[in-house]
């Protein structure tokens, strides 16, 4: 009888022992979940929990830290992760809706308060870098938030990814409530009326070029995220390097997902994330999220004051930095209400200005706090 | 087998300047320092491997060691924070503005550009 509890002692001690272990499986296994059954941003929430399993697991927890480590070193401490991969989703996006209806660019940049409205919360309850760090979560971009957290060194690189990522998979339930709540049904059903303007393919080219050399101008902390950003846009649309554009569509893309995704877990160990900081991160993400919605209708409102031409309020939601899903979520929204609104080239053109107007945001909370 | 420490304090011990000062005794160290023979060879191995770029910390701190911000109240930055806040959104502003003026100006020049070749047609 003594030997065969002798026996059982090592697994005691690893699971009695270790019981904060047992909750990160279950916080991983909860990620792998909703990914799979839910399909929630499982390109990123699926490495991410199976990752923070097994970094969570003392016997080989030496041996994964150190290949997760030497990942890290490789991708996320030196930011080139992020940076790669801006390059694989400025080729997915098509600006073309946008430069057809330059003003919808303002509606961008409104939807942005919510990432200095959180930083104005999470100063109270932590230090300022940590805060700004938080704040970017509102930003509703995977990359930019990892390298605003990463450049100023903030401990909760773990908790602000996953919150980060999650939210952007939620934003189809946080968005509509709070659409609906800031705007009346008249509102609701405005119809905005598309003139396709032919945008000429030297537009599409001039314009990646010219937001670099803006941002590098302006907002010099943006330049390598935009620059790279606009490099993999001006592959897409110059029309001579269709299997660049291509591979960074869908190889480069996948394949820096899946490095980002496991090796961001190199950060979601027991000790970093199971602390009241992680819940009070989760809850100020929501926040952002919520008041960059808000800013985004309640400025669209703003608008619809003084404009001659009315825009159906909602679009100003799409500015959210959650490409493509928040712009789609406005136009069903619309359909909804009245089945011949159609709202999604408006909704798209502000949804790929918010996708500008997050990084430039993310390059001035880099440029107040960084250093 | 000898490990690459045993090799430099043999090395160490048998080289004419494996201590400090001149002259040298290699039972007792006594070599006009008052190091020993493990105190001077620490010092030796210790600047071959820095010279050898070995032995360093990782560039990643382990995760644990992260861990430096702590919540707290901290209402003296709530100033600061609203400053930025409002300065953030401006410069938010003002920099999609300079982009959305630069992309009417564009779609301004190439079109005039393609009216005048039509024109000139």
């Amino acid at each position: 009888m003594e030997q065969l509890l002798k026996l059982f002692t090592p697994v005691k001690d690893l699971f009695v022992d270790n019981w904060m272990m047992l909750i990160m499986w279950l916080i991983g296994g909860t990620l792998i979940f909703l990914a799979i059954k839910y399909e929630m941003e499982p390109t990123l929430l699926l490495p991410i929990g199976f990752g923070t399993i097994i970094m969570n697991f003392p016997i080989v927890e030496g041996h994964v830290s150190e290949a997760l480590g030497t990942l890290y070193n490789a991708g996320i401490a030196n930011e080139l992760f992020p940076l790669i991969l801006f390059i694989g989703i400025g080729a997915m996006i098509d600006f073309g809706p946008l430069l057809s209806n330059p003003k919808l660019m303002i509606f961008g940049a409104a939807a942005q308060f919510g990432i200095f409205f959180t930083l104005c919360t999470a100063s109270l309850f932590f230090p300022m870098k940590d805060a700004a760090s938080i704040a970017i979560i509102g930003a509703a971009d995977g990359p930019t938030s990892i390298m605003v957290a990463q450049t100023l060194e903030s401990g909760y690189i773990g908790a602000i990814t996953v919150a980060a990522y999650s939210y952007m998979a939620l934003v189809p339930i946080i968005q509509p409530p709070i659409i609906k709540l800031l705007t009346t049904k008249k509102e609701r059903l405005i119809r905005m009326t598309y003139k396709p303007a032919q945008v000429s393919k030297l537009t599409k080219v001039l314009f990646p070029i010219t937001i670099t050399l803006i941002a590098c101008i302006f907002a010099p902390a943006a330049s390598s995220l935009l620059g790279f950003l606009m490099f993999g846009n001006l592959i897409r649309e110059c029309g001579v390097l269709e299997s660049l554009s291509e591979t960074a569509q869908k190889v480069l893309a996948n394949l820096i997902t899946i490095f980002l995704g496991i090796t961001i877990a190199y950060n979601m160990t027991a000790s970093q994330f199971l602390n009241p900081a992680t819940l009070l991160i989760l809850g100020l993400g929501l926040v952002a999220f919520v008041i960059d919605t808000a800013g985004g209708v309640l400025f669209a409102k703003l608008y619809n004051l003084f404009a001659k031409e009315k825009v159906n309020p909602m679009i100003g939601a799409a500015g959210i930095s959650a490409f493509p899903m928040s712009g789609r979520i406005v136009h069903k929204m619309a359909l909804k209400e009245d089945p011949q609104n159609f709202l999604l080239m408006h909704s798209i053109g502000v949804n790929v200005s918010g996708q500008i107007a997050s990084v430039i945001a993310g390059s001035l909370i880099l440029g107040f706090f960084a250093g | 087998m000898l490990g690459y420490e045993d090799i430099i304090f043999k090395n160490t011990l048998f080289s004419a300047d494996s201590a400090e000062g001149s002259g040298t005794n290699t039972e007792t160290g006594d070599v006009g320092s008052d190091k020993t023979y493990e105190e001077i060879t620490d010092e030796r191995l210790d600047k071959i491997e820095e010279q050898l770029g070995i032995g360093k910390e990782n560039d990643a701190p382990a995760p644990e060691e992260n861990t430096e911000s702590s919540i707290g109240w901290y209402p003296d930055q709530f100033g600061e924070a609203a400053g930025s806040m409002g300065v953030g959104m401006l410069g938010v502003f003002l920099i999609v503005g300079i982009i959305m003026g630069a992309t009417y100006a564009i779609n301004a020049i190439i079109s005039r550009i393609s009216n005048r070749k039509k024109d000139a047609e």
